[in-house]
C-alpha cells in the first residue's frame, strides 16, 4: 500500500512521471560520453546517428527498416522464439504431470533442482560438442535454460489449484480433458504466467549468449564480429537494438498477461 | 427418484484421535419431496450431504439412488456449494459455466442453448449470458449456480446452506426462487442450513441433527399449505409451533448420545 | 504419527515422511541416470558428445583434486560474492533512502524494469573493453546484472510497509534515522531476502557466463579448457560440480529466506 498521490491523468503527463528517470540516465550517457575521449563508450547521439545508419532506412516496403536488420534480427528472433516455444509447451506439459502427482514430484524435485541451479551459460561448450555449430545448440541453450522454471512454476500453480474448484468439477463430472483444459490449467494460470514472465527474460539472455560464443548468424554474433574487429559505435548500435528488442518484448508479455489473467484481478483473487 | 440413505456415517482419523463426525443414520427422501438438514455447528450435515452427493465417501454404509448404491457423483444429482465466490469459475462467461454443468451429458448445441435459456429465466438471469461472474452481485451469483445446477436437468438438488452467504433480503428472494424451482423442474430437494426459520420455511419435512457426536434427532413433517409465502405462512401459528419445536431440539445442550 | 491434509477429492492423504521423500528423490535421479546410460549404451548419441554415466563419476574426483580447477572455483566464488555484496549493499541503501519517496520511486521502477529487459551478457563485451579480461570484468557486470532485482525487490517491500506502524512511529517521535532502521528495512526484510536470494542465482549466472565468453581465469574458463582439450567426461564433471555449486547455494539462501519470513512476520 503507497501513500496516496493525486496522478496526472493525461497520457502525456504520465509518461513524462514515469520517463524522467530514463531520461535523466541517457542524458548522463550523452555528457559521459562526450567528456571521455575513450572510443569504447561513445556519446548516446552518436549511438543514435549509427543506429539509424545500420537499422532504418526511408523504404516503406521494407517497413523502414534496412536489409541489414532483416538479414540479422528474423534469424535471432526465430531462434529465441522457438526455444522458448518448445520450453513453454515441454514446460507446462511436465509442470502438468508434477502437479497432479505428489509422488512424481517428489522424486524428480532434487534433478530439476540441481537443472534449475546449473548455470546456463556452464552448457555452451557441451552443447557446442552436441549440436555443433548452428541453430540447434541455441535452440537447446534457451529450451534447456528454461523449460525447469516454467515446469516448477506450473507445478506450483497445478497443485495449488482452489479446493472448492475442483470439488465443484467433481460435482459436475467433468471428463478428464475438460477438466484439465477448461478448470486446472485457467486456474494455474496466475502461476504459470509468473513462470513464464521470468522464463522470458532469461530466454533473452540465453539467445544473446549463445549466439555470441558460437554461431555463424544473427545479433549476437553482430556484436561478437563488431567486437573483435573494432566497431564500437557499431556494437553500441547493436545493443540498442538488442535492448529495445527486450523491452518490446516484455511490454507485450505483459499486455498478453494482463488479458488472459483480468478473471484474476476483478475477482479479487489476486494475492499481490 | 428416490433417496435412500442407510446407516451412513463418517468417522476421521483412526483410534484414539478418531473423531465421528456423523454416527450411524438413515433416512429416506421420497421422488418431488423438499426435505431440509437443520442442526447446530459441529453437527455433521455438511457432510451428510456431501456424503449423499458422491463427493465424500461414507465410513460405513452407502447411500441409494433408486436402490442402487452410489460410488462418486452420481448423474442426476445436481449440487449447489455455499461459497458461489468459488464455486463457479471466474475465467468463465456465466454461459460457459452453465454449459459446464452438462458437458457429461452430449448434448447438442441447440440443446444446451434451450436448457441455458430455460434455467436463466427460472432464476431470473435472463440476458446475463455473456457476464462475468465478477460482474454480478453475491445474490445473482448464487442465482447462477442454481442455474448450472438446474441446466442439468437434475432429478435431485442437494444444496449446501445456500444462502448463508447473501443478506438476508436477498435470502428471501432466493427461498421463493427455490420453492418455484422445485415446482417448475419437479426435483427432489435436500437442503442444508442453519437458519431454523428457512428449514421450516421451505421443508415438506425437517431432519433435525444433533452435535456431540453428530446423529440424526429426529424427523418432523411440515404440513404447512402451499404455496409458501413470506408474510402470510410465517404468520400461522403452526409455523410458529413447529419453528419452537425445532428450535428447542437445535438449541439442546449437548447430551450423552441417545 | 501423521498429519492429514484434506483435499477435495476424497478421503484426506497422509503427508510424506522425510526419510520416504529422501527415498523418493534418490529413486527419481536414479532413473534418470539410468536412463542417460541407457541412451548412450543403445548408441543414439555419440560417446563424444554424451560420454556414459561411470565416466563422468570417474572424472568427478580427477577435476575435484585439480588444482587449477579448484582455484578457478575459488576465483569464480569470490567474484561472485563480491558482485552480489556490491550490488546488495548499494541497491539495499539507495532503494530504501528513495523507497519511500513515491515522487522517485515509482518513476524509478520503471527505469529499472526497461533496463532489466536488456539482457546483462549483452553487455560483456563492453565490460571487455573497460575492464579487461580480469576479475574485476566478471564483477562489474556481476554487479550491474544483480542490482536492479535487489533494488526492485527493496523498493517493492519498503512501499509495502504497514502505514499504520509508519503513524506510530511518527506519534512516538522517532528520528529519520530510527524510522529506516528500526521500522523501513525491517518490514521490507523478507522482500530484501528473497530479492538477494534471485540475485545469487543470476549473479552466478552471470559469473560464469563473462568465464566462458573470454575471461581468463574461473571455473567457466577451466570447462572451456577442457572441452578445447576434448576431454568431454572431465568437462560434463565440471558442469556437474558447478551446479552442485549451485544448489548449495540455493539451498542456503533459501533457508535463510525462511528464517527472515518467519522472524519478521511474527513480530
Amino acid at each position: 500500500m503507497s501513500d496516496i498521490i493525486r496522478r496526472p491523468t493525461h497520457l502525456a503527463a504520465r509518461a513524462v512521471e514515469a520517463l524522467w528517470v530514463v531520461a535523466l540516465l541517457l542524458g548522463l550517457w550523452e555528457l559521459v560520453g562526450r567528456r571521455s575521449h575513450t572510443v569504447f563508450f561513445p556519446p548516446f547521439s552518436k549511438v543514435c546517428s549509427q543506429f539509424a545508419d545500420d537499422w532504418l532506412t526511408n523504404r516503406p516496403s521494407t517497413l523502414f527498416l534496412t536489409d541489414n536488420f532483416w538479414d540479422t534480427v528474423p534469424i535471432t528472433l526465430s531462434r529465441f522464439a522457438r526455444g522458448w516455444a518448445i520450453a513453454v509447451v515441454a514446460g507446462i506439459g511436465i509442470g502438468v504431470v508434477l502437479g497432479r502427482s505428489p509422488i512424481v514430484r517428489v522424486m524428480y524435485s532434487p534433478i530439476i533442482r540441481f537443472f534449475m541451479s546449473l548455470p546456463n551459460a556452464a552448457l555452451l561448450p557441451i552443447a557446442l560438442q552436441f549440436f555443433g555449430l548452428g541453430g540447434g545448440m541455441n535452440l537447446f541453450l534457451i529450451a534447456f535454460g528454461t523449460v525447469w522454471l516454467i515446469a516448477t512454476n506450473t507445478a506450483d500453480g497445478v497443485g495449488d489449484v482452489n479446493d472448492e474448484w475442483m470439488r465443484t468439477a467433481r460435482s459436475l463430472r467433468l471428463p478428464h480433458r475438460t477438466l484439465y483444459a477448461r478448470v486446472i490449467l485457467p486456474a494455474a494460470s496466475p502461476h504459470i504466467f509468473a513462470g513464464l514472465r521470468v522464463s522470458v527474460g532469461f530466454a533473452l539472455i540465453l539467445m544473446v549468449v549463445g549466439e555470441y560464443y558460437a554461431t555463424t548468424a544473427g545479433l549476437g554474433h553482430a556484436v561478437s564480429r563488431f567486437q573483435q574487429t573494432f566497431r564500437y559505435t557499431e556494437m553500441w548500435s547493436a545493443f540498442l537494438l538488442i535492448a529495445l528488442i527486450g523491452i518490446v518484448v516484455n511490454m507485450a508479455f505483459d499486455a498478453i498477461e494482463r488479458r488472459a489473467l483480468r478473471w484474476q484481478r476483478r475477482a479479487g483473487l489476486a494475492e499481490l | 427418484m428416490e433417496i435412500a440413505v442407510d446407516g451412513v456415517s463418517k468417522t476421521y482419523g483412526r483410534g484414539s484421535a478418531a473423531n465421528p463426525a456423523l454416527t450411524p443414520t438413515s433416512f429416506t427422501i421420497a421422488q418431488n419431496e423438499f426435505v431440509t438438514i437443520v442442526g447446530p455447528s459441529g453437527c455433521g450435515k455438511s457432510t451428510l450431504l456431501m456424503m449423499m452427493a458422491g463427493l465424500l465417501g461414507p465410513t460405513s454404509g452407502r447411500v441409494l439412488l433408486d436402490n442402487v448404491a452410489i460410488d462418486g457423483p452420481p448423474r442426476g444429482v445436481s449440487v449447489v456449494f455455499q461459497d458461489y465466490g468459488r464455486s463457479l469459475f471466474p475465467w468463465m462467461t456465466v454461459e460457459r459455466n452453465l454449459a459446464m454443468a452438462t458437458v457429461s451429458q452430449r448434448l447438442s448445441r441447440r440443446e444446451l442453448a434451450g436448457r441455458i435459456e430455460r434455467a436463466l429465466r427460472n432464476v431470473e438471469l435472463v440476458g446475463q449470458e455473456k457476464r462475468y461472474p465478477w460482474q454480478l452481485s453475491g445474490g445473482m451469483q448464487q442465482r447462477v449456480a442454481i442455474a448450472r445446477a438446474l441446466v442439468a436437468e437434475p432429478r435431485i438438488m442437494l444444496m449446501d446452506e445456500p444462502f448463508a452467504a447473501v443478506d438476508a433480503q436477498t435470502r428471501a428472494g432466493l427461498e421463493d426462487l427455490v420453492l418455484r424451482i422445485r415446482d417448475a423442474y419437479g426435483v427432489t430437494v435436500a437442503l442444508v442450513t442453519h437458519d431454523i426459520d428457512e428449514s421450516v420455511y421451505l421443508a415438506d419435512r425437517v431432519l433435525v441433527l444433533g452435535a456431540g457426536p453428530g446423529r440424526l434427532l429426529c424427523e418432523i413433517a411440515v404440513p404447512l399449505p402451499t404455496p409458501r409465502s413470506q408474510i402470510e405462512t410465517k404468520r400461522l401459528p403452526l409455523f410458529a409451533d413447529l419453528r419452537a419445536e425445532v428450535f428447542q431440539l437445535v438449541m439442546r445442550p449437548r447430551e450423552s448420545p441417545l | 504419527m501423521t498429519t492429514t491434509t484434506t483435499r477435495a477429492d476424497g478421503p484426506p492423504r497422509a503427508a510424506l515422511a522425510p526419510i520416504t521423500a529422501v527415498a523418493l528423490g534418490v529413486a527419481g535421479t536414479a532413473s534418470v541416470i539410468a536412463a542417460w546410460a541407457l541412451v548412450v549404451a543403445a548408441g543414439w548419441v555419440s560417446e563424444a558428445s554424451l560420454p556414459a554415466p561411470w565416466s563422468v563419476a570417474s572424472g568427478l574426483p580427477r577435476v575435484l583434486s585439480d588444482g587449477v580447477f579448484l582455484d578457478g572455483l575459488a576465483d569464480t566464488l569470490a567474484s561472485w560474492l563480491a558482485a552480489l555484496s556490491i550490488a546488495s549493499g548499494s541497491a539495499i541503501a539507495l532503494g530504501v533512502l528513495l523507497g519511500t519517496v513515491p515522487v522517485v520511486s515509482r518513476p524509478l521502477m520503471v527505469a529499472i524494469n526497461a533496463l532489466r529487459s536488456i539482457p546483462s551478457t549483452t553487455l560483456i563485451p563492453v565490460a571487455i573493453l573497460l575492464f579487461g579480461l580480469g576479475q574485476s570484468m566478471k564483477i562489474a557486470i556481476s554487479t550491474y546484472a544483480v542490482f536492479p532485482i535487489v533494488l526492485i525487490n527493496t523498493l517493492y517491500g519498503v512501499a509495502n510497509r504497514e502505514p499504520m506502524r509508519v503513524d506510530a512511529a511518527r506519534m512516538m517521535h522517532w528520528s529519520r534515522l530510527r524510522v529506516y532502521t528500526h521500522l523501513v528495512l525491517p518490514s521490507a526484510a523478507p522482500a530484501i531476502v528473497t530479492g538477494i536470494r534471485v540475485a545469487s542465482g543470476i549473479s552466478l549466472v552471470v559469473v560464469v557466463s563473462a568465464e566462458l565468453l573470454g575471461a581468463k581465469s574461473g571455473a567457466g574458463h577451466v570447462l572451456i579448457r577442457f572441452q578445447q582439450a576434448l576431454r568431454i567426461d572431465l568437462a560434463y564433471a565440471c558442469v556437474i560440480l558447478i551446479g552442485l555449486v549451485g544448489a548449495l547455494i540455493y539451498a542456503l539462501l533459501s533457508a535463510l529466506e525462511r528464517l527472515t519470513i518467519r522472524r519478521v512476520h511474527l513480530v
